[in-house]
Order: C-alpha cells, then sequence, then structure tokens
C-alpha cells in the first residue's frame, strides 16, 4: 500500500511539477480556463455566464525596492506604488479527471489552481481517489501542494526569519574557531 | 512594547523577542536570566565543543548510561521517537563519533528557554536559535507571530511565510558543496526528478521535534514529506534542487 501510495503521489506530483515548471505555455492557461466550465457536479449547474467556481480577487504586487544589493541605502525609500493594472489573482478547481492506465481506470483525481497574471502561485489536489487494485476499496492520499511565491524580505513585515545565510554560518564557524582556539589555551590580543 | 535580547550560546546567536506590556524593567531583566540560564545549561550538557558536558564525557565513555542526568534522558528518549517517526532519517546514533543529539538539542533548549519566559508571565515571546523559532501568545494585539523562510540563494528573498504559535525549524544547503549526512541511502524512485533539496522547514507544536524533522526531511529528500504527513500536527515546506517549492496540506502559509 505504501509503494501505491508513492506512485500515485508521484504521478500527481508529476502533473504538478509541469505544471510549475511551465507556467507560461499556452497549454497550461487553457487547463485553468477551459476547466472552470466544465466541472463535473450532480447538480445542475445554474449560473450560464461565469464558472461556478472562479474567483477573483484583485492584489496589488509590492514592487521590491531597487537598492541591488549595495552596502550603503539612502534612508526611508518609500516603495514604489502599486500600478493600477496589477495582475489580479485568481483561482479555479479544474475537472474531475479519471486515472486511466493500461485501459483500466484506477481512480480520479482534482486540482485547485491559482494564479497571479500568467504565474501559477498555489496548485492543490482538492480530490484524489485511488482504487486499491485488489481490495476494491476507495483511498484518499495527500500529496504536497506547489507553492512557488517569492517574497520581499523588507515588505513582508516579519518578526523573525529561518534558515541560515552565508554570513550567518561564517559567524558561526568564526565563534567557533575562537571558541577552539581558546579552549586549547591560545588567546587573541 | 517589544524589547528583543541576544545570547551567543550553543555555538550561534540565539535571540529573543519579549512583548513586556505591564511588566517592570527588573520583572524583564529576570524573565530574560531565567531564559538565558536555560539556554547555558543545555549548552554545559550537550555541547560536543566542551570536553567536560555530559554529552562528551558520555561519548567517551566516563558517564555510564544508567547515571545520565534527567536532561539527557529526556534527549535520548526524543531521540529514539524522532527516529521512529522519520523512518529512520533523523538517528542520532548514526554520526562518527557516537550518539550525537545536536540535530535536537538547539530546538530542545529554545523550548525550554520559552517556557522560562512564559512561567515569568511574559505575555507573548519568541526565540529565534540561529533560525530555528518557536513563539507563543500575540506580539501585538490581534495578529500572530510571523515568520519567513529564506531563499537558500538570495538573502533578500522569502520563499514562504508563517503565521504561527508555535515552532519552525529549516535545515538546508545554505552554502554549496556542504556535505548532507545521511544514515541511509535515498533509495525511493527518482519520478520526482530531483532528490536533493535546498531547504526543508517544518512547523509545530514543539521545536525540539520541528528540528530534528527538518534534520531528517533534508536528508529524505522530496519524499521525506511522507513521514512529516504520517506526523499528527507537524507539516513542511522545502524548496528542491531545481527551485520549486513545495508543502504539506496543512503547512500555515500567510497570505503574504
Amino acid at each position: 500500500m505504501r509503494r501505491a501510495t508513492i506512485v500515485t503521489a508521484s504521478t500527481v506530483v508529476g502533473l504538478a511539477a509541469v505544471l510549475g515548471y511551465r507556467p507560461h505555455s499556452a497549454s497550461q492557461v487553457s487547463l485553468a480556463a477551459a476547466s472552470t466550465s466544465a466541472s463535473s457536479t450532480d447538480t445542475p449547474s445554474t449560473d450560464t455566464a461565469a464558472p461556478a467556481t472562479d474567483t477573483s480577487t484583485s492584489s496589488t504586487d509590492t514592487s521590491s525596492s531597487g537598492s541591488g544589493g549595495g552596502t550603503s541605502q539612502a534612508p526611508a525609500q518609500p516603495a514604489t506604488p502599486a500600478p493600477s493594472s496589477a495582475p489580479a489573482t485568481r483561482t479555479a478547481t479544474g475537472q474531475d479527471v479519471a486515472i486511466n492506465e493500461g485501459g483500466r481506470q484506477y481512480g480520479d483525481i482534482q486540482a485547485k489552481v491559482t494564479m497571479r497574471g500568467s504565474k501559477i502561485t498555489n496548485v492543490s489536489i482538492t480530490k484524489l481517489n485511488v482504487y486499491d487494485g485488489r481490495s476494491g476499496e476507495i483511498e484518499n492520499y495527500s500529496v504536497p501542494q506547489l507553492m512557488q511565491q517569492t517574497i520581499d524580505a523588507q515588505s513582508a513585515q516579519i518578526d523573525g526569519v529561518s534558515g541560515a545565510t552565508y554570513t550567518s554560518m561564517a559567524y558561526e564557524q568564526s565563534v567557533q574557531s575562537a571558541i577552539d582556539h581558546i579552549n586549547a589555551g591560545g588567546q587573541s590580543a | 512594547m517589544m524589547q528583543r535580547h541576544v545570547e551567543h550560546v550553543m555555538g550561534t546567536v540565539v535571540s529573543l523577542a519579549l512583548r513586556t506590556d505591564g511588566m517592570s524593567a527588573a520583572e524583564i531583566a529576570c524573565a530574560v536570566a531565567s531564559a538565558c540560564e536555560v539556554l547555558d545549561d543545555a549548552d554545559a550538557t550537550f555541547s560536543t565543543f566542551k570536553p567536560n558536558s555530559e554529552l562528551s564525557r558520555l561519548r567517551r565513555g566516563e558517564v555510564r548510561i544508567e547515571q545520565v542526568s534527567d536532561e539527557m534522558n529526556e534527549i535520548i528518549d526524543r531521540c529514539v521517537t524522532v527516529l521512529k517517526a522519520s523512518d529512520g532519517w533523523f538517528d542520532a546514533w548514526s554520526l562518527p563519533g557516537g550518539f550525537d543529539p545536536t540535530g535536537i538539542v538547539k530546538g530542545w533548549a529554545a523550548d525550554r528557554a520559552l517556557a522560562a519566559l512564559r512561567d515569568h508571565d511574559v505575555p507573548a515571546a519568541m526565540v529565534n536559535a540561529g533560525g530555528d523559532i518557536v513563539a507563543y501568545g500575540e506580539p501585538e494585539p490581534g495578529r500572530a507571530w510571523r515568520m519567513g523562510v529564506r531563499d537558500s540563494e538570495q538573502r533578500d528573498i522569502l520563499r514562504a511565510v508563517v503565521e504561527l504559535n508555535g515552532a519552525l525549524a529549516t535545515s538546508g544547503t545554505y552554502e554549496r558543496g556542504e556535505h548532507i549526512h545521511r544514515p541511509k541511502p535515498v533509495t525511493a524512485p527518482s519520478d520526482w526528478g530531483v532528490t536533493a533539496l535546498r531547504s526543508a522547514s517544518v512547523t509545530g507544536p514543539e521545536l525540539a521535534t520541528a528540528d530534528a524533522l527538518a534534520t531528517a526531511l533534508f536528508a529524505a529528500g522530496p519524499y521525506g514529506l511522507q513521514f512529516i504527513e504520517d506526523t499528527p500536527g507537524y507539516d513542511a515546506f522545502i524548496v528542491d534542487d531545481s527551485g520549486t517549492g513545495w508543502a504539506t496540506a496543512g503547512f500555515p502559509a500567510a497570505d503574504a
């Protein structure tokens, strides 16, 4: 059963990875757009114009401040105001698609995609059913979600940062070498 | 009111952030001193760079396992628990030189330092031990602590922001060519396309566990997300070697 988990997850992940690698290809855009009008549900659809599962929100894209790595900065540079034509964030749920292999259906899968402009920022699996071939049971698996955000550290208003940097690692090495030196009986001037 | 204090201990920089509303200067100083004492004690007990620490003596066979301190016992127990939870990818017994719980001690000490602040009635606090973070309370009324996961390649970029009353630990190759210790070979099929990660971050209620799981996940590669999914209360975010970010379903990403 565990192997089935990995095989299925990798199939889904392969799909998501493809979406993640090529967000600008026409086929990806059509997957997100065209599928919204054809999501399979048992209840009859009452809206004709707008797809039932498409939500549109406009978001302001904060532009990162342009100081490109210099060590001296002008104080309190105001951020460039977001243009009024900032790309909108849209989320859509795709079709519930059968997973077929060798002429047999092994299950079905449905994905939800969030895009900002033409860039995919999130993919999540809203439904994944895989039939265990031997027992005939339907099992649900959790799969990893694509998270492709990059956020400017200065505008994110965070209280703390996780993850080392070259600087902090170098600092730690330097501190450790000093400690070792002292432990060995040496002293610095 | 927010006060910060920086302590150089356990071979790294530990930063404390305290919301100090309603506390006198003396009370704040007392709370900070108590937290720092916890960190110093952990350093004295577990530092492999201190020849006389209990861990160093244990590794040299100068202390019998039945004679170890309560703290050492607790760390050993936790290493066993995480060994199992991580499918063997966190293995404190797999490193040369003998038992080495370094991958869990920093987080464990930070949890205890945070508890000391709570015991001193600090309304909200965050401990950041060399990039592994644990926090409780509201830094300002109405909002949770916000923590960022730094990109491993560009220092001004974050790959994720979480809002969390709990812990966030990150393990990663923040330097090219860094040797990754793997207790066992990566044998999962490479349908993913890559087996290595640039960074692995784990969130959950305790930093000790998050710390160890992040270490395990980083060693295991993308398929390590499976044992994170199987560990209740803990979630993960990884950046794989192609630069693509992935998260488990419950990862507490903020709307950045």
